[in-house]
């Protein structure tokens, strides 16, 4: 990909946005009681207490590094697949939890950016359109990869002769 | 002229004398507009607290007496908070009606919220809460909650407890609570909000007790 064509931009200020949204996502949570974290998630009742505790002293962190890596912009064919993964991962849990009509029995908290937002479909709109953000990055990414790949066959190829050949002798 | 004085003395003591009755139930009079006035304050505010005011932290939950959750939140947490942070003076509890309107089994949220209320104006809100809870099942199904009330109380208690419902003044601090939970985006039920160092935090209703221990352990050593 050119550097400043189009593309790059918009893959650029893609990676910026997502890793930005992961750094403050961790910081709404490490500014907090882990244990606050603790109970949104298991509130899902899709793990065992002692896995949610576990994944709330852990994820902020994980959230925090994936951040700081898409903004620098490296490694990114690997932050963007683990954004992706991590991100298909809360979106199918959120779908799984989210009943618009309940009234009665708690709605469950949303657990994205802290406690108190509750799963609704502006919370599921959100976090879909971060999800695909996320997966267009990461084939940007790949497809990015790809093609400096076959770049650099082809200048492999265009050597000079000569040095290949004095090589074989 | 000291005769005159004499005179003057016995009739000013004798006036004196003749008022004194006139102020003393004057004072008696505006001792009962005090006390009136005293026992409407309290029937005003009804008491739906628990703990002391100086705790620590401060929870609100905002519940339907009809709903399932609810009654898991109070026998899971409450009632266990009962026998230590709330006696220990960690925590203060405070409860709102949150009667949640057109759902299928809730038709007698408010009902029993006036109860609730009403029982609170005569100190009696923690044996009539208890109350509704535990025959959650009887009087949502069959609407007998001046019933289910009436078995934790006095027959004097429930007079009162009948006359302050059928006055209507339960349903303004009904709904003074319910729209403070509207305000803060209050939806469903259980809704609790604890209050610590100055910060206020939304917790799930489905929520484990060990966890809320391991929570309000943690914000009492800070």
């Amino acid at each position: 990909m050119k550097r400043f064509s189009p593309a790059w931009w918009l893959m650029t200020a893609g990676r910026v946005l997502l890793g930005a949204v992961f750094v403050y996502a961790a910081y709404t949570k490490l500014r907090a009681s882990y244990l606050l974290f603790a109970m949104a998630i298991d509130a899902y009742k899709l793990i065992p207490e002692w896995a949610a505790v576990a994944v709330a002293h852990v994820l902020p962190w994980l959230e925090l590094a994936l951040g700081i890596v898409l903004i620098a912009g490296i490694w990114l064919r690997f932050a963007a697949a683990s954004a992706t993964a991590l991100l298909a991962v809360f979106f199918t849990a959120m779908v799984h939890a989210y009943q618009p009509e309940l009234k009665e029995g708690t709605q469950i908290s949303c657990g994205c950016f802290g406690l108190g937002e509750p799963i609704s479909g502006r919370t599921l709109l959100r976090d879909g359109a971060l999800l695909a953000l996320s997966l267009a990055l990461t084939i940007a990414a790949f497809w990015t990869a790809r093609r400096k790949r076959p770049a650099a066959a082809a200048d492999a190829a265009s050597a000079p002769v000569g040095s290949t050949l004095a090589e074989k002798s | 002229m000291r005769q005159l004085h004499k005179q003057l003395w016995i009739i000013l003591a004798l006036g004196l004398a003749a008022c004194a009755p006139l102020c003393w139930a004057a004072v008696n009079r505006q001792s009962a507009a005090h006390a009136k006035t005293a026992a409407a304050a309290e029937e005003a505010a009804p008491d739906k607290t628990l703990g002391s005011r100086n705790a620590p932290i401060v929870m609100e939950v905002f519940s339907d007496y009809s709903c399932p959750m609810c009654k898991a939140f109070y026998i899971g947490a409450i009632r266990r908070m009962m026998d230590s942070y709330i006696p220990e003076g960690k925590v203060y509890l405070i409860h709102r009606d949150f009667p949640l309107k057109g759902v299928l089994g809730h038709e007698h949220s408010r009902d029993a919220a006036r109860y609730a209320n009403a029982a609170a104006c005569i100190g009696k809100f923690r044996e009539v809460d208890a109350a509704l809870y535990s025959r959650q099942e009887v009087w949502t199904h069959d609407g007998s909650v001046d019933a289910t009330v009436a078995a934790v109380l006095s027959p004097a208690e429930m007079k009162h407890v009948r006359a302050l419902v059928a006055s209507g003044k339960m349903d303004a601090y009904i709904d003074n609570d319910s729209a403070l939970g509207s305000s803060k985006g209050v939806r469903s039920t259980p809704t609790i909000y604890v209050t610590a160092h100055g910060q206020t935090n939304s917790l799930p209703g489905n929520l484990s007790y060990s966890l809320l221990r391991r929570y309000l352990d943690e914000q009492l050593q800070n």
